[in-house]
């Protein structure tokens, strides 16, 4: 019979859900990062083609 | 290599977030809201984490970079699903042929999941609108609710349903749906769903989250029914629990479902990407986003919420009656004793439903991708022919509902057909293909550097990993469904029937693999195999 979150279960809570939101950004970040490489990229070589 | 001609006119995704948000809309299902809660509950609760984290690492993320691995290297030959596909992991010609054959199965199960998938769909869209009209308000005891459910469903007659035409009507609609963004085709089709459904799926989840949270101790003379009390029966670690095999085992499974590996459907939403697209980054983000909508959102509404409104016990009745009992019968409950119950209700069926949507096109997706590249039907008709099969199979898995059709169909397509269709490509990709090649394929085009030590976690954790969870469930179930151990007898020729029909759809595409390979459209690729053995 469960009386409350205790110490272990609120330590449990806390480090899963900052670990998955921590990951879940950084992840989102990289894949905009990347892309916006990937345009910067496509961009110098189409500046090059036009040269 | 220079591009094959037939990539010429291939459908490929319009961008890079639909591509995620489709591939994570294919994984997000009822299970993040239903199942996981439950099985976090029952098997060591917060200390469940350790080994769902542990099958995550070991399991789920390495298939998932295995599944669009294979997915994007075979559609650079035109091939969109496993039959077509496996073919291009061995060098022997005979070996392809026998595992392209093997390969129908990668069609075949997630079709015949799809087909009673479709039918709970429908449950989740009929119940939004019955949130709407207020059509279960009145109802606030568990038994009534139960009949309420049952009644829908045809289990019961002449009560709140006078029989199966409301039921049918949804599912119709819903197959509709379903069948009009299949038409559309992958970007306008697909990604659109995703990019719609996502972030609005996030919103409501977001939305009955807060609405969770906030709730504290609805009935102040019963102190012990509070949401705390709910996170306690989720989160509290029972360390005892994590010794036992069975924990592991659901952890496995939990991950396994979750991530819909197995269904063939990631290796044909990947085989539309371009051959040097990312796979590492891009698989990882869509894992963690499925891990972050049912750990941190689905975690947090449905258990909770229950304990709050029915108490601990009741709670775990209801949990071990099942997730259909939890998000059909507890819910509607407690919705109407919120203030806008109506809104909150009909938030939580259409977040299921969206989650559902998501997931019932990616699997439909390799039936109609291999009508379409060895049948060469154009989308419509591949679509128009996927679409009947559903609806004249789908109309058993209504009417038999009672006698166990859907129980039956569950167990062979949507538990044990996955983890053998999983079992089949890993050990194809990791020691046919070969680790070596594997990884090249992984990491090629990638945004991340992927730990080596993966490459023999694949190689050696993953496969071994899949052959503990296919014999410890056919020693718990296998045995006990393979010869209808108490099962009533009234049951008995339904279960044949819903076998009869699943052997019947893979006989078809068996059938179906045979005619590609006589017109041409699954072959021997002598090139690709000289260029393997460089």
């Amino acid at each position: 019979m469960t009386h409350g979150l205790t110490t272990a279960g609120l330590v449990f809570v806390i480090v899963t859900w900052s670990a998955l939101l921590i990951v879940t950004i950084f992840c989102f970040w990289k894949v905009l990062v990347s892309k916006r490489e990937q345009w910067n990229q496509a961009n110098s070589e189409e500046s090059e083609n036009d040269l | 290599m220079s591009e094959p001609k037939h990539r010429a006119n291939r459908e490929y995704w319009a961008t890079r977030i639909g591509l995620i948000l489709a591939m994570a809309g294919n994984a997000i299902g009822l299970g993040n809201f239903l199942r996981f809660p439950v099985k976090a509950a029952q098997n060591g609760g917060g200390a469940f984490m350790i080994p769902y984290f542990a099958a995550l690492l070991l399991l789920g993320i390495p298939l998932m970079w295995v599944e669009w691995s294979i997915g994007r290297y075979s559609g650079q030959y035109g091939y969109g699903t496993t039959a077509g596909a496996f073919g291009l992991l061995t060098n022997s010609k005979r070996g392809a042929t026998i595992v392209n054959f093997l390969g129908a199965l990668g069609i075949t199960v997630p079709l015949l999941f799809v087909i009673y998938y479709l039918y709970i769909e429908s449950w989740t869209l009929a119940y939004s609108f019955f949130s709407l009209t207020g059509k279960y308000f009145g109802i606030l005891d568990y038994d009534t609710m139960s009949r309420f459910l049952a009644s829908f469903q045809g289990k019961v007659h002449g009560e709140h349903f006078a029989g199966l035409a409301t039921a049918l009507l949804f599912f119709a609609i819903t197959l509709a749906l379903n069948i009009y963004i299949l038409s559309r085709g992958i970007a306008t089709g697909i990604e659109r769903l995703a990019k719609i459904a996502l972030p609005t799926l996030f919103l409501f989840a977001l939305i009955l989250f807060i609405r969770v949270l906030t709730l504290g101790t609805p009935d102040p003379s019963k102190p012990e029914n509070s949401i705390i009390n709910g996170f306690a029966y989720i989160w509290n670690p029972q360390f005892s629990q994590i010794t036992q095999s069975k924990t592991w085992m659901a952890a496995a499974g939990q991950i396994f479902f979750s991530l819909s590996i197995g269904n063939g459907s990631i290796i044909t939403y990947a085989s539309y990407m371009k051959r040097r697209s990312d796979i590492a980054l891009t698989g990882l983000t869509t894992s963690i986003t499925n891990e972050f909508i049912e750990v941190i959102f689905g975690g947090s509404i449905a258990i909770p919420v229950a304990v709050a409104f029915f108490g601990l016990t009741q709670t775990i009745q209801i949990a071990e009656g099942g997730a259909f009992d939890l998000g059909f019968v507890a819910m509607p409950i407690i919705f109407q004793k919120l203030p806008l119950g109506q809104l909150f209700g009909m938030i939580w069926f259409l977040l299921l439903f969206f989650a559902g949507i998501t997931s019932s096109v990616a699997l439909c997706s390799p039936a109609i991708a291999f009508l379409q590249q060895q049948l060469r039907l154009t989308r419509n008709q591949a679509v128009f022919w996927v679409g009947l099969i559903l609806f004249g199979c789908g109309l058993p898995v209504v009417f038999f509902l009672k006698y166990g059709f859907l129980d039956e169909m569950d167990f062979w397509a949507g538990t044990f057909g996955l983890v053998v269709v999983a079992m089949i490509e890993v050990i194809l990709f990791a020691w046919i293909f070969g680790m070596n090649k594997g990884w090249r394929e992984i990491t090629r085009g990638a945004d991340i550097k992927i730990p080596a030590i993966f490459k023999y976690i694949i190689k050696f954790i993953t496969p071994i990993y899949l052959i503990a969870l296919l014999l410890f469930w056919s020693y718990q179930d296998g045995y006990r469904v393979l010869f209808m151990i108490d099962r009533s007898a009234t049951d008995i020729p339904y279960l044949w029937g819903a076998r009869a029909m699943m052997l019947g759809v893979t006989i078809l595409f068996f059938v179906l693999v045979a005619v590609a390979y006589r017109i041409g459209t699954i072959r021997h690729h002598q090139a690709h195999m000289q260029q393997n053995n460089q």
